[in-house]
């Protein structure tokens, strides 16, 4: 099964990251430092950030991930200085981000420039109801969309990092409590990517 | 048994390919020759509104002395095989990192970083091309040489010799960067090593302070062309001044424009003035100061004036916002400041300093006047989030007639694309850049559509009223260069085949190819 096939099905079906086979082969494409904590940092002040990343939390722990989580303000994720010491806590492992697009191109810039490949990267776009995702990836020739309803936004995007980093199938802790602010107000951006360091 | 790659270089088979590869990994070492798909991703194009299929690269690799390069050059000769050089890979909305054509090999030289030497008397340095202006600036501090440069706004992670090659600018007193290098040197395609300038001379220690040598003067040549791989240069630093007095002029009309331009002209023009005037438009201001356009408008098409008027009232932003600083002693400062004061009240604009400001805009772009590294300017990229961005840079003459005909103009084919104008001028010593970064939302395929198609009619709506660009995305290489007429192609073309016989090195950049 190659990568394409996999990341297809699992948003087709619907049961991201759930497919132990997929998962192997996730594994065996993106997973260089599996033995390492993923590293996920979240840009504070955005609610919707916030959500992903308490979600990617529980679905990770729920996989078996090891994961550290750091929460940088729009300040610090546009500091040289600040992303490199985030980038220096795992060398050779893997980071992943979820972040406005300032941070998200300055974030994947740094890391491209000691060699670090973004693997994976998702655009989400938050409307009143829904959010809708655009994923692409290495070798993927297209990037795949789709939607979800608000309140379960973070829970496809979440299952699909855990089974890229070939998390082991198992189901995720109850949902995370929707974070006040996310889903109202005007529509936001955001941009969450993988980045083997 | 050949590998099945994605890309492979035009006319090339992959077995030819494998061999190369392998010869190249003699030379550089297994680990600075990637062709793993994942591992390339970083010279992937992003904000480029065509396919990425276009631009992917077959490989890339890092040497880190000009040795390498030499035998790499050899290797690429053998196999008529492209190669697409890089220095530090940040030509964000001009073409990233990718290669201007499919399957060219990404010859990245980050790993050759060293700030060779810094004369702190005749303030000049010699760089690498992977030195970044961040590393350069870490440098001077360290050093405490109270010596500045001149930065593009992506300056942290970009580096001044691939900035300069491109012809970039800043917004020092010497921000027009190929102006203030000084000598170059260069591997040729079959591989000799020239230096430019008086760096020809055997024992000359003028290379880094006397641009022209004897003879025709060939740096340019290197600059926005295919004729080189550039492996150092010389740049000049500039004393920091005394007394350095950074300042914004807001005005509150569109239409001001015209006279903003008439008034500061002849203060740049006699260096009153000393570095780059940028006027930026309200919508340039807005995203870095930060505003969020979904906070105001989330309808059809661009976004109304009546809704840039709304932030500009909520954040206190001109309808052009001026940057401009004086670099001085305190006395001749005090004096040009007089002048400023003037022609800010003649002119119906407010002056803004640091002190009466809270403004994140104003900051990065004070920083950027005194070659203080930032990435400030990114802020772009949340006005209408998805992450896409291609520059649209037509020059004009510095007249104030021009600049409400350009932006009329550019505002027309915009909206037309649903998109809004986000411009500024720059306005150089006669000249003006008119940079407008073309924002979309590059995770919606009917946006990035429309953006391929609305650069195009840009482009040629522009060219047809005389405007070329000063610069262009790699994507649009090709239609640019066709807007400067043919002989100039030709010419290109002759110099191409006497100095690149097999066409390898970066084959479409610029348009010019064999
Ligand atoms: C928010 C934002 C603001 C920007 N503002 C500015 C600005 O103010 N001014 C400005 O100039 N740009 C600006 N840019 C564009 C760009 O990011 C900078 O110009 C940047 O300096 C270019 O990238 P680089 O320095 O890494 O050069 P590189 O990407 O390394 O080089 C640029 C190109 O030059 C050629 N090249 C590079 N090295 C060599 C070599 N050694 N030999 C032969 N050819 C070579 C290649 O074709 C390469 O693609 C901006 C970009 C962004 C995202």
């Amino acid at each position: 099964m190659d990568r394409r096939n996999f990341i297809k099905s699992l948003t087709a079906s619907g049961v991201l990251g759930a497919s132990p086979m997929a998962s192997q082969a996730a594994g065996e494409l993106f997973n260089t430092g599996a033995a390492k904590p993923v590293l996920i940092v979240g840009q504070s002040g955005l609610p919707q950030a916030a959500e992903l990343v308490a979600r990617l939390g529980q679905v990770f722990a729920a996989a078996g991930i090891k994961q550290l989580q750091v929460m940088a303000s729009s300040s610090e994720l546009a500091r040289y200085g600040d992303v490199t010491a985030l980038l220096d806590r795992v060398p050779g492992g893997r980071v992943i981000g979820v972040m406005d697009d300032a941070a998200g191109v300055i974030f994947q810039e740094l890391a491209a420039a000691r060699g670090a490949a973004c693997v994976l990267s998702t655009h989400h776009r938050f409307g009143a109801e829904e959010a809708r995702h655009c994923c692409s990836s290495v070798g993927l020739e297209s990037s795949i969309v789709w939607s979800d309803p608000l309140p379960a936004h973070a829970e496809r995007i979440s299952r699909l990092y855990a089974g890229t980093l070939g998390g082991q199938a198992s189901a995720p802790g109850p949902h995370a409590a929707a974070t006040p602010g996310a889903g109202s107000g005007a529509p936001a951006s955001l941009v969450s990517f993988l980045i083997n360091t | 048994m050949t590998t099945k790659r994605k890309a492979l270089p035009k006319g090339i088979a992959a077995g030819e390919f494998d061999k190369a590869i392998k010869e190249l990994k003699t030379i550089l070492g297994g680990e600075n020759v990637v062709v793993d798909e994942s591992r390339l991703a970083p010279y992937n194009k992003i904000m480029m509104p065509v396919p990425n299929e276009q631009h992917a690269p077959s490989a890339a690799i890092t040497p880190d002395s000009v040795e390498q390069i030499q035998s790499v050059l050899k290797v690429l000769n053998k196999y008529k095989i492209p190669v697409y050089p890089i220095s530090t890979g940040k030509n964000l909305g001009y073409g990233s990192a990718a290669p201007v054509q499919r399957g060219q090999i990404v010859m990245d030289l980050r790993r050759m970083n060293k700030i060779i030497s810094v004369d702190p008397d005749l303030c000049t340095a010699l760089v690498e091309p992977g030195v970044t202006y961040q590393q350069l600036y870490d440098y001077l501090q360290e050093k405490k040489l109270p010596l500045w440069f001149s930065c593009p706004a992506p300056s942290a992670i970009a580096g001044p010799l691939g900035n300069m090659v491109d012809r970039g600018v800043g917004y020092t007193p010497y921000g027009e960067h190929f102006l203030f290098s000084c000598g170059m040197e260069v591997v040729m395609a079959n591989s000799e090593v020239l230096r430019t300038g008086m760096g020809s001379m055997p024992n000359s220690n003028t290379w880094q302070v006397f641009k022209w040598g004897y003879g025709p003067t060939l740096d340019g040549i290197f600059t926005q062309s295919n004729y080189g791989i550039v492996t150092k240069m010389g740049m000049w630093l500039m004393p920091a001044p005394p007394d350095f007095r950074p300042f914004s002029i807001q005005y509150p009309e569109e239409t001001d424009i015209t006279k903003i331009v008439e008034a500061l002209r002849p203060l740049r023009i006699a260096m009153v003035i000393p570095n780059a005037v940028v006027i930026a438009h309200a919508l340039w201001e807005a995203p870095c100061t930060p505003v969020k356009r979904a906070d105001y408008y989330t309808g059809p098409g661009a976004i109304p004036d009546e809704a840039v008027a709304r932030i500009r009232k909520d954040h206190n932003i001109g309808a052009w916002n001026v940057y401009a600083a004086l670099y001085g002693t305190k006395e001749t400062n005090d004096a040009n400041w007089k002048i400023i004061e003037a022609v800010a009240a003649g002119t119906g604009g407010k002056i803004v300093t640091r002190e009466n400001s809270t403004s994140k805009a104003l900051d990065y772009r004070f920083d950027l006047m005194k070659g203080k590294p930032n990435l400030g300017e990114f802020g772009l990229y949340n006005w209408r989030g998805g992450g896409g961005s291609i520059w649209f840079a037509p020059v004009s003459q510095a007249k104030g007639s021009e600049t409400l005909k350009q932006m009329k103009m550019a505002k027309d084919i915009l909206a037309k694309y649903g998109f809004d104008y986000v411009g500024e001028f720059i306005v150089g010593w006669r000249d003006m850049h008119h940079v407008i970064d073309l924002l979309y939302d590059r995770s919606d395929e009917e946006q990035t559509r429309k953006a391929n198609a609305c650069y195009d009619e840009l482009l040629h709506t522009f060219a047809k009223e005389g405007y070329g660009m000063y610069r262009a995305n790699t994507a649009f290489a090709e239609k640019v260069a066709a807007t400067y007429g043919p002989v100039k192609r030709s010419v290109e073309k002759k110099l191409k085949k006497a100095l690149d016989p097999n066409n390898i090195l970066a084959p479409g950049r610029c348009g010019i190819s064999l």
